[in-house]
Protein backbone atom coordinates (compact mmCIF):
# COMPACT_ATOMS: atom_id res chain seq x y z
CA UNK A 1 0.00 0.00 0.00
CA UNK A 2 2.80 2.34 1.01
CA UNK A 3 4.75 1.39 -2.12
CA UNK A 4 1.68 2.12 -4.23
CA UNK A 5 1.33 5.52 -2.55
CA UNK A 6 4.98 6.38 -3.25
CA UNK A 7 4.80 5.26 -6.88
CA UNK A 8 1.50 7.12 -7.44
CA UNK A 9 2.97 10.35 -6.10
CA UNK A 10 6.23 9.92 -7.93
CA UNK A 11 4.44 9.24 -11.18
CA UNK A 12 2.83 12.65 -10.88
CA UNK A 13 6.18 14.41 -10.61
CA UNK A 14 8.51 12.16 -12.65
CA UNK A 15 8.29 10.95 -16.22
CA UNK A 16 7.68 7.21 -16.80
CA UNK A 17 11.19 6.98 -18.29
CA UNK A 18 12.77 8.38 -15.09
CA UNK A 19 10.80 5.93 -12.95
CA UNK A 20 11.86 2.99 -15.12
CA UNK A 21 15.54 4.00 -14.92
CA UNK A 22 15.25 4.41 -11.13
CA UNK A 23 13.73 0.94 -10.75
CA UNK A 24 16.45 -0.61 -12.93
CA UNK A 25 19.19 1.14 -10.95
CA UNK A 26 17.62 -0.05 -7.70
CA UNK A 27 17.67 -3.72 -8.82
CA UNK A 28 21.17 -3.33 -10.23
CA UNK A 29 22.34 -2.06 -6.82
CA UNK A 30 20.65 -5.00 -5.10
CA UNK A 31 22.26 -7.58 -7.41
CA UNK A 32 25.73 -6.03 -7.18
CA UNK A 33 25.48 -5.86 -3.42
CA UNK A 34 24.62 -9.59 -3.29
CA UNK A 35 27.33 -10.72 -5.73
CA UNK A 36 29.99 -8.64 -4.09
CA UNK A 37 29.49 -10.16 -0.68
CA UNK A 38 32.72 -11.78 0.50
CA UNK A 39 30.90 -14.35 2.58
CA UNK A 40 27.67 -15.37 0.87
CA UNK A 41 26.56 -17.68 3.68
CA UNK A 42 27.12 -18.59 7.28
CA UNK A 43 26.31 -22.04 8.62
CA UNK A 44 26.90 -23.33 12.12
CA UNK A 45 27.80 -26.88 13.09
CA UNK A 46 24.81 -27.18 15.54
CA UNK A 47 26.51 -29.90 17.58
CA UNK A 48 30.05 -30.92 18.54
CA UNK A 49 31.96 -34.02 17.45
CA UNK A 50 34.42 -36.24 19.31
CA UNK A 51 37.52 -36.79 17.19
CA UNK A 52 41.16 -37.83 17.54
CA UNK A 53 44.16 -36.04 16.12
CA UNK A 54 47.43 -37.46 14.76
CA UNK A 55 48.79 -37.75 18.32
CA UNK A 56 45.71 -39.71 19.46
CA UNK A 57 44.66 -36.69 21.55
CA UNK A 58 40.94 -36.08 21.90
CA UNK A 59 39.57 -33.15 19.93
CA UNK A 60 36.07 -31.76 20.38
CA UNK A 61 35.21 -30.19 17.09
CA UNK A 62 34.50 -27.32 16.56
CA UNK A 63 34.47 -26.30 20.27
CA UNK A 64 38.21 -26.75 20.75
CA UNK A 65 38.83 -24.24 17.96
CA UNK A 66 36.63 -21.51 19.44
CA UNK A 67 38.08 -18.00 19.08
CA UNK A 68 40.31 -19.21 16.26
CA UNK A 69 39.82 -19.06 12.52
CA UNK A 70 40.01 -22.56 11.05
CA UNK A 71 41.09 -23.55 7.55
CA UNK A 72 39.79 -27.08 7.13
CA UNK A 73 40.46 -29.61 4.36
CA UNK A 74 39.17 -33.10 3.65
CA UNK A 75 41.34 -36.03 2.58
CA UNK A 76 42.38 -39.68 2.86
CA UNK A 77 46.01 -40.72 3.19
CA UNK A 78 45.87 -43.46 0.54
CA UNK A 79 45.09 -40.78 -2.05
CA UNK A 80 48.23 -40.27 -4.15
CA UNK A 81 47.23 -37.28 -6.24
CA UNK A 82 44.38 -34.90 -5.30
CA UNK A 83 44.55 -35.04 -1.47
CA UNK A 84 48.30 -34.35 -1.29
CA UNK A 85 47.58 -31.36 -3.54
CA UNK A 86 45.04 -30.12 -0.98
CA UNK A 87 47.49 -30.75 1.87
CA UNK A 88 50.14 -28.84 -0.03
CA UNK A 89 47.74 -25.94 -0.58
CA UNK A 90 47.04 -25.93 3.18
CA UNK A 91 50.79 -25.75 3.79
CA UNK A 92 51.13 -22.83 1.36
CA UNK A 93 48.22 -20.98 3.04
CA UNK A 94 49.85 -21.63 6.42
CA UNK A 95 53.12 -20.10 5.15
CA UNK A 96 51.33 -17.13 3.56
CA UNK A 97 49.32 -16.17 6.66
CA UNK A 98 52.47 -16.52 8.76
CA UNK A 99 54.37 -14.23 6.38
CA UNK A 100 51.55 -11.70 6.60
CA UNK A 101 51.58 -11.79 10.39
CA UNK A 102 48.02 -13.10 10.75
CA UNK A 103 47.43 -14.84 14.07
CA UNK A 104 44.98 -17.19 15.76
CA UNK A 105 44.54 -19.39 12.70
CA UNK A 106 44.39 -23.17 12.93
CA UNK A 107 44.67 -25.71 10.13
CA UNK A 108 42.85 -29.04 10.20
CA UNK A 109 42.42 -31.86 7.72
CA UNK A 110 39.70 -34.40 8.36
CA UNK A 111 40.05 -37.90 6.95
CA UNK A 112 36.94 -39.41 5.40
CA UNK A 113 38.60 -42.85 5.56
CA UNK A 114 38.65 -43.48 9.34
CA UNK A 115 38.86 -47.25 8.86
CA UNK A 116 42.40 -46.95 7.46
CA UNK A 117 43.41 -43.49 8.67
CA UNK A 118 44.21 -44.17 12.29
CA UNK A 119 46.06 -41.44 14.24
CA UNK A 120 49.51 -43.00 13.67
CA UNK A 121 48.84 -43.18 9.91
CA UNK A 122 47.95 -39.49 9.92
CA UNK A 123 51.08 -38.71 11.93
CA UNK A 124 53.26 -40.49 9.40
CA UNK A 125 51.48 -38.68 6.54
CA UNK A 126 52.35 -35.35 8.19
CA UNK A 127 55.92 -36.34 9.05
CA UNK A 128 56.89 -37.52 5.57
CA UNK A 129 55.71 -34.15 4.24
CA UNK A 130 57.68 -32.25 6.85
CA UNK A 131 54.67 -30.13 7.80
CA UNK A 132 54.80 -27.43 10.45
CA UNK A 133 52.41 -28.94 13.00
CA UNK A 134 52.35 -26.11 15.54
CA UNK A 135 48.90 -25.02 14.32
CA UNK A 136 48.04 -27.96 12.03
CA UNK A 137 46.11 -31.08 13.00
CA UNK A 138 44.94 -34.15 11.14
CA UNK A 139 41.65 -35.50 12.41
CA UNK A 140 39.97 -38.88 12.39
CA UNK A 141 37.36 -40.62 14.53
CA UNK A 142 34.39 -42.94 14.61
CA UNK A 143 32.76 -43.48 11.25
CA UNK A 144 29.44 -42.05 12.47
CA UNK A 145 31.05 -38.82 13.68
CA UNK A 146 32.94 -38.37 10.42
CA UNK A 147 29.83 -38.98 8.31
CA UNK A 148 27.88 -36.48 10.37
CA UNK A 149 30.51 -33.76 9.84
CA UNK A 150 30.74 -34.53 6.11
CA UNK A 151 26.98 -34.19 5.78
CA UNK A 152 27.06 -30.84 7.55
CA UNK A 153 29.77 -29.46 5.27
CA UNK A 154 28.33 -31.01 2.09
CA UNK A 155 31.38 -33.16 1.42
CA UNK A 156 30.69 -36.46 -0.33
CA UNK A 157 33.13 -39.39 -0.25
CA UNK A 158 32.51 -42.95 -1.38
CA UNK A 159 34.83 -45.83 -2.10
CA UNK A 160 35.22 -46.84 -5.74
CA UNK A 161 36.04 -50.23 -7.25
CA UNK A 162 38.44 -52.44 -5.34
CA UNK A 163 41.45 -54.07 -7.00
CA UNK A 164 43.90 -56.48 -5.37
CA UNK A 165 47.70 -56.77 -5.16
CA UNK A 166 49.37 -60.13 -5.96
CA UNK A 167 49.14 -60.92 -2.24
CA UNK A 168 45.39 -60.35 -2.29
CA UNK A 169 45.53 -57.03 -0.48
CA UNK A 170 42.53 -54.85 -1.38
CA UNK A 171 43.27 -51.49 -2.99
CA UNK A 172 40.54 -48.90 -3.25
CA UNK A 173 40.25 -45.18 -3.64
CA UNK A 174 37.55 -42.62 -2.96
CA UNK A 175 35.55 -40.41 -5.26
CA UNK A 176 35.25 -37.30 -3.16
CA UNK A 177 34.42 -33.64 -3.00
CA UNK A 178 37.48 -31.48 -3.49
CA UNK A 179 37.02 -28.98 -0.67
CA UNK A 180 38.60 -26.59 1.81
CA UNK A 181 36.31 -24.59 4.11
CA UNK A 182 36.84 -21.47 6.19
CA UNK A 183 35.38 -21.40 9.72
CA UNK A 184 35.11 -18.18 11.74
CA UNK A 185 35.92 -17.62 15.41
CA UNK A 186 32.41 -18.55 16.46
CA UNK A 187 32.58 -21.90 14.68
CA UNK A 188 30.45 -20.96 11.67
CA UNK A 189 31.28 -22.17 8.17
CA UNK A 190 31.75 -18.99 6.14
CA UNK A 191 33.08 -20.06 2.76
CA UNK A 192 33.91 -23.09 0.61
CA UNK A 193 36.80 -23.40 -1.86
CA UNK A 194 38.02 -26.07 -4.30
CA UNK A 195 40.63 -27.86 -2.18
CA UNK A 196 43.28 -28.88 -4.69
CA UNK A 197 43.30 -25.62 -6.64
CA UNK A 198 42.24 -23.04 -4.09
CA UNK A 199 43.32 -19.43 -4.73
CA UNK A 200 45.70 -18.78 -1.83
CA UNK A 201 45.44 -15.00 -2.15
CA UNK A 202 41.63 -15.19 -2.04
CA UNK A 203 41.46 -17.19 1.18
CA UNK A 204 44.17 -15.02 2.78
CA UNK A 205 42.10 -11.91 2.03
CA UNK A 206 39.00 -13.67 3.37
CA UNK A 207 40.80 -14.51 6.60
CA UNK A 208 41.68 -10.83 7.01
CA UNK A 209 37.97 -9.95 6.79
CA UNK A 210 36.81 -12.36 9.50
CA UNK B 1 79.80 -55.36 -33.92
CA UNK B 2 76.82 -54.87 -36.26
CA UNK B 3 74.52 -55.62 -33.35
CA UNK B 4 76.21 -52.99 -31.22
CA UNK B 5 75.87 -50.39 -33.99
CA UNK B 6 72.22 -51.35 -34.41
CA UNK B 7 71.48 -50.99 -30.69
CA UNK B 8 73.35 -47.67 -30.48
CA UNK B 9 71.46 -46.39 -33.52
CA UNK B 10 68.18 -47.39 -31.95
CA UNK B 11 69.08 -45.63 -28.71
CA UNK B 12 70.15 -42.53 -30.63
CA UNK B 13 66.93 -42.49 -32.66
CA UNK B 14 64.88 -43.01 -29.54
CA UNK B 15 66.59 -40.12 -27.78
CA UNK B 16 65.97 -37.93 -30.79
CA UNK B 17 62.36 -38.94 -31.01
CA UNK B 18 61.36 -38.61 -27.37
CA UNK B 19 62.55 -37.13 -24.13
CA UNK B 20 61.32 -37.68 -20.59
CA UNK B 21 61.87 -34.57 -18.52
CA UNK B 22 61.07 -33.06 -15.12
CA UNK B 23 60.29 -36.43 -13.54
CA UNK B 24 59.59 -36.47 -9.82
CA UNK B 25 57.90 -38.63 -7.20
CA UNK B 26 55.71 -37.35 -4.40
CA UNK B 27 56.92 -38.15 -0.86
CA UNK B 28 55.04 -40.96 0.83
CA UNK B 29 55.44 -43.43 3.66
CA UNK B 30 55.97 -47.18 3.45
CA UNK B 31 52.80 -49.09 2.67
CA UNK B 32 51.00 -46.02 1.31
CA UNK B 33 50.60 -44.74 -2.24
CA UNK B 34 52.43 -42.12 -4.24
CA UNK B 35 52.55 -40.74 -7.76
CA UNK B 36 55.19 -40.21 -10.40
CA UNK B 37 54.96 -37.14 -12.62
CA UNK B 38 56.94 -36.24 -15.75
CA UNK B 39 56.80 -34.63 -19.19
CA UNK B 40 57.03 -36.68 -22.38
CA UNK B 41 58.36 -34.68 -25.30
CA UNK B 42 57.53 -36.23 -28.67
CA UNK B 43 59.92 -34.67 -31.20
CA UNK B 44 59.00 -37.10 -33.96
CA UNK B 45 56.46 -37.05 -36.76
CA UNK B 46 54.48 -40.03 -35.42
CA UNK B 47 52.37 -40.41 -32.31
CA UNK B 48 53.90 -42.21 -29.33
CA UNK B 49 52.03 -44.56 -27.03
CA UNK B 50 53.09 -45.06 -23.43
CA UNK B 51 51.53 -48.29 -22.23
CA UNK B 52 53.51 -49.28 -19.14
CA UNK B 53 55.78 -47.94 -16.43
CA UNK B 54 57.72 -50.21 -14.10
CA UNK B 55 59.50 -49.48 -10.84
CA UNK B 56 60.60 -51.57 -7.89
CA UNK B 57 59.60 -48.78 -5.56
CA UNK B 58 55.98 -50.01 -5.31
CA UNK B 59 54.03 -53.26 -5.34
CA UNK B 60 51.82 -52.04 -8.16
CA UNK B 61 52.54 -49.40 -10.79
CA UNK B 62 49.69 -48.19 -12.98
CA UNK B 63 48.97 -45.32 -15.33
CA UNK B 64 46.03 -43.32 -13.95
CA UNK B 65 44.12 -40.20 -14.64
CA UNK B 66 42.33 -37.95 -12.18
CA UNK B 67 38.90 -36.92 -13.38
CA UNK B 68 36.28 -34.47 -12.24
CA UNK B 69 32.58 -35.07 -11.77
CA UNK B 70 30.97 -31.81 -10.64
CA UNK B 71 32.89 -30.78 -7.53
CA UNK B 72 34.05 -34.35 -6.90
CA UNK B 73 37.37 -35.86 -7.94
CA UNK B 74 38.18 -39.49 -8.69
CA UNK B 75 40.91 -41.60 -10.26
CA UNK B 76 40.80 -44.32 -12.86
CA UNK B 77 43.31 -46.59 -14.52
CA UNK B 78 44.09 -45.96 -18.19
CA UNK B 79 45.61 -48.59 -20.47
CA UNK B 80 47.82 -46.19 -22.41
CA UNK B 81 48.45 -42.56 -23.22
CA UNK B 82 49.12 -41.29 -26.74
CA UNK B 83 51.42 -38.33 -27.23
CA UNK B 84 50.80 -36.43 -30.43
CA UNK B 85 53.72 -35.67 -32.80
CA UNK B 86 55.70 -32.51 -32.04
CA UNK B 87 54.07 -32.06 -28.67
CA UNK B 88 54.70 -32.44 -24.94
CA UNK B 89 52.37 -34.40 -22.70
CA UNK B 90 52.54 -33.51 -19.03
CA UNK B 91 51.82 -36.10 -16.37
CA UNK B 92 51.06 -33.68 -13.56
CA UNK B 93 49.19 -33.38 -10.24
CA UNK B 94 45.44 -33.45 -10.69
CA UNK B 95 45.74 -34.97 -14.19
CA UNK B 96 47.45 -38.06 -15.59
CA UNK B 97 50.02 -39.67 -13.32
CA UNK B 98 51.74 -42.96 -12.69
CA UNK B 99 50.29 -44.39 -9.52
CA UNK B 100 52.76 -46.05 -7.17
CA UNK B 101 50.61 -48.34 -5.07
CA UNK B 102 51.91 -49.62 -1.72
CA UNK B 103 55.40 -48.18 -1.79
CA UNK B 104 58.01 -50.49 -0.29
CA UNK B 105 59.78 -47.91 1.86
CA UNK B 106 59.46 -44.32 2.99
CA UNK B 107 59.93 -42.05 -0.02
CA UNK B 108 61.83 -39.13 1.42
CA UNK B 109 62.72 -35.88 -0.30
CA UNK B 110 66.17 -36.21 -1.88
CA UNK B 111 66.10 -39.95 -2.52
CA UNK B 112 66.02 -41.39 -6.07
CA UNK B 113 64.37 -44.44 -7.61
CA UNK B 114 64.64 -46.25 -10.92
CA UNK B 115 61.72 -46.23 -13.31
CA UNK B 116 61.34 -47.83 -16.76
CA UNK B 117 59.01 -46.42 -19.40
CA UNK B 118 57.58 -48.60 -22.17
CA UNK B 119 56.44 -47.04 -25.45
CA UNK B 120 55.00 -49.06 -28.32
CA UNK B 121 57.64 -50.01 -30.94
CA UNK B 122 60.49 -48.51 -28.94
CA UNK B 123 63.02 -49.97 -26.50
CA UNK B 124 62.35 -49.28 -22.84
CA UNK B 125 63.71 -46.07 -21.34
CA UNK B 126 65.24 -46.21 -17.87
CA UNK B 127 65.73 -43.10 -15.74
CA UNK B 128 66.33 -42.20 -12.11
CA UNK B 129 63.53 -40.19 -10.54
CA UNK B 130 64.01 -37.97 -7.47
CA UNK B 131 61.50 -37.60 -4.64
CA UNK B 132 60.48 -33.95 -4.42
CA UNK B 133 58.08 -31.82 -2.47
CA UNK B 134 55.43 -30.17 -4.66
CA UNK B 135 55.58 -26.39 -5.07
Amino acid sequence: MFTYFIISNLSETLSPKSILISILLFFLFLSLNGCGSRFPESKEFIKSYALLNQDSSKVVFPNDFKNKIVVMGFMFTNCPDVCPLTTNKMRLIQEKVKDEGLEDIEFAELSFDPMRDKPWVLKKYAEIRDLDMHNFQFLTGEDEQIKSILKRVNVVAYAEDTTYTDEGEPIYFFMHTDRIILIDREGNIRKEYPGSHIDINEITEDIKHL
Amino acid sequence: MYLLIFVLSLLFLQQEQLQIENAWIRPSSKGMNSALYFDVKNNGDDPLTLYKVESDVAKLVQIHETYKNGDKMGMRKVESVTIKPKSTFKFKPGRHHVMLIRVKEDLKVGSEYDAAFFFKNLPEIKIKVPVKRAN
